[in-house]
């Protein structure tokens, strides 16, 4: 099995050959039938990133994931592991291992069973298996369920078992699609959290398919957002969450207030922008000519209402409309001038005397405002 | 904003019913059973040592059960009765294994209509049509032979009926549905991802199909296996035609013993194949049982 591209001895998260992206896809298209499900996708994945695959369902993020691990085979475009080209190497020659969306974990084998097959198929010695084995059991806190079946275990401890049984190979890149899905949400987040660490600790790199925009921004190291099988923004979470590129991203990522307008000038980095009968200042990274039609997103969160308004470059008078209490937050409904309603998400003690009807302040500070040009 | 529900009285004979449903559901096969078989296997047990005979009253003897179990050619019935059925058992395992596999992956609703009628119309032809057809077809003049001397694979007729071969061939037609049947519901059953996984960890299509594929349909096959097995051994029909009275099995004793009016050696013979497939069916459960427990103890 030498040929799978990893030493039986390597410790966890070994040196491969410098410099080469753990992952690169170049160009990928995937069709089924005459449908794309993948459409010219180029990735490249650093060694030891925790990487995430983030889009609704059907966007051809399960299908780049099984690209990477060997599942499928691309109609066209290249897929690299560690800088070799393995766009045709089946997924048991290849130095991936895969979390399944369903776990697929052999439900005749016991845990220890389950995670020693790919050690066995390697044909490591008995002594070694059961070493790596345990090891990896301690691990995923799983250290004395060697002999539980698996239907004997929660479906967080089977998520551990999965986990365990792709670890243990140690492979060059781990793949995970949407395994937390079948999680309860307390259970999920907990799962998060130990999964970031664990990634942490032995420094593989973690390909990671998700629907749940939360879950990205808080385990991974740098996102790709898909919508209909193409690759609309990668970044880290605060650049994809501060500067979204695109109105899906924008809406798809957090929540966002869109405001469409023409361009009226620009220049330094920033755009001034006439939605209605309002000029909006916001940042824009890439050069606007005048009367491009355009949108200004704001997170609801960057919208300040009252006093704290005055101190903005957009501000206006406008009008609470409507007042919903979440717990640890208000939202307000805001009108400003002709038709034009912002969302605004204050802290509690800051919405105070807030009720519909009530003539406020509003505004926002012109970097918290993004220029979109789709 | 809750409101108090009346809860409704509780009515005894409901709970009564819900406990006591699933015997009334049972009844009605046990008492067939019941009354069929084992009363019938009674009556079969006091007439293998109460032979009828022509004058006086009944007398205990352990005659027949002596004759069978002291006489080597009984014995040698025993041996192709087992014989033929391990032989029918493997042919229809080999066909049926993969035909069922194969049909598990068919997708297209025409494709698996025309797969399932041809395994499966047979059953609803009578089994001796089914043989005359085979009679047919093998014999010195049939299709069979005909076609292997024009192909110049033999250079005269090949023996196919009147012998175990021909038994074999026709029994394995017969009894293929009843392999292919409880094999394609677990092969059905079988969640794709998990040979995925399977592939994913190293294993080739080989080490797939031997460590996960073939383990998580075991109890399929060992149903098909049971069921193929029984009915070969208590087959009459197919081995009497096919067989011409050269091969004997433990059925054509029966009848042999039944037409000479030998009541007391036809029961001995009925409980020794009762006791073949009973032994062959607990045989294969617990031969399924150690394969699993092999699973655990086959480590480090």
């Amino acid at each position: 099995m030498g040929q799978r591209g990893r030493g039986a001895d390597a410790p966890l998260g070994a040196q491969g050959p410098a410099q080469a992206p753990d992952v690169e896809l170049v160009d990928v298209t995937k069709r089924f039938g005459s449908v794309p499900a993948v459409q010219g996708v180029s990735l490249r994945i650093a060694r030891g990133e925790f990487f995430a695959l983030l889009g609704p369902s059907g966007c051809g993020k399960t299908t780049t994931l099984r690209l990477i691990g060997g599942f499928e085979v691309p109609t066209s475009g290249r897929v690299l592991l560690q800088g070799r080209d393995v766009t045709d190497v089946p997924p048991y020659r290849r130095a991936t291992n895969m979390v399944f969306q369903q776990l697929a974990l052999f439900p005749h084998l016991d845990v220890f069973e389950n995670v020693a097959f790919g050690l066995r198929l390697r044909r490591l010695p008995p002594a070694e298996v059961t070493a790596r084995v345990r090891r990896v059991l301690e691990l995923v806190a799983l250290p004395g369920f060697e002999r539980r079946l698996i239907h004997q275990l929660s479906g967080g401890q089977q998520q551990r078992v999965a986990i365990a049984r792709a670890l243990v190979n140690e492979p060059a890149v781990l793949l995970l699609d949407e395994p937390l899905g079948s999680l309860d949400l307390k259970l999920r987040q907990a799962m998060q959290a130990e999964l970031k660490a664990l990634q942490h600790r032995v420094g593989t790199t973690f390909v990671y398919v998700t629907h749940d925009q939360g879950e990205a921004l808080a385990m991974a190291d740098r996102i790709a957002v898909m919508a209909d099988g193409r690759v609309v923004q990668v970044g880290t979470p605060e650049e994809i969450y501060t500067r979204p590129r695109t109105r899906f991203v924008a809406t798809f990522i957090g929540e966002a207030n869109l405001l469409d307008g023409r361009v009226v000038g620009s220049g330094d980095g920033t755009a001034a922008v006439a939605v209605g009968p309002l000029r909006v200042r916001a940042r824009a990274d890439a050069p606007l000519e005048v009367q491009q039609p355009v949108t200004v997103a704001v997170r609801p969160e960057h919208v300040k209402v009252g006093p704290a308004a005055l101190a903005c470059e957009n501000r206006w008078d406008g009008v609470v409309r409507e007042r919903t209490f979440m717990g640890s937050v208000v939202r307000c409904r805001v009108g400003l001038a002709d038709g034009v309603t912002v969302m605004a998400e204050l802290p509690g003690d800051a919405a105070g005397g807030l009720h519909p009807g009530t003539p406020t302040p509003v505004g926002w500070a012109a970097a918290h405002g993004v220029v979109l040009r789709e | 904003m809750t409101l108090a529900l009346p809860r409704p009285a509780a009515r005894p004979w409901r709970r009564w019913r819900a406990r006591h449903v699933h015997a009334a559901l049972l009844a009605p096969a046990l008492l067939l059973t019941g009354a069929v078989f084992w009363v019938a296997m009674a009556i079969l047990l006091v007439m293998s040592v109460y032979p009828f005979l022509a004058a006086g009253p009944p007398r205990l003897t352990l005659e027949a059960w002596t004759r069978f179990l002291g006489d080597r050619y009984y014995w040698s019935v025993v041996a192709t009765t087992v014989w033929l059925g391990g032989l029918v058992t493997a042919g229809t395992l080999l066909l049926g294994y993969p035909a069922a596999y194969a049909m598990s992956k068919i997708r297209r609703s025409a494709l698996l209509l025309a797969a399932y009628l041809v395994l499966f119309a047979p059953i609803l032809v009578s089994v001796v049509v089914r043989t005359y057809g085979w009679l047919l077809l093998l014999g010195r003049e049939g299709a069979v032979n005909w076609l292997l001397l024009r192909l110049g694979l033999a250079t005269e007729p090949v023996p196919l009926i009147f012998n175990l071969r021909g038994v074999v061939i026709a029994m394995v037609h017969i009894l293929l549905p009843f392999m292919v049947f409880p094999i394609l519901s677990v092969v059905g059953q079988l969640a794709p991802e998990l040979k995925e996984a399977a592939m994913d960890l190293g294993a080739t299509r080989w080490q797939t199909f031997r460590r996960v594929t073939l383990p998580l349909t075991l109890p399929g096959v060992v149903a098909g296996a049971q069921i193929v097995f029984t009915l070969t051994v208590s087959a009459f029909v197919t081995p009497f035609l096919m067989g011409g009275g050269k091969v004997q099995v433990l059925s054509g004793l029966i009848y042999r013993d039944m037409e000479a009016v030998d009541l007391s050696f036809a029961s001995v013979t009925a409980f020794v194949l009762l006791a073949l497939a009973v032994a062959i069916l607990v045989a294969s459960n617990r031969w399924l049982g150690f394969v699993y427990a092999r699973a655990e103890v086959d480590r480090a």
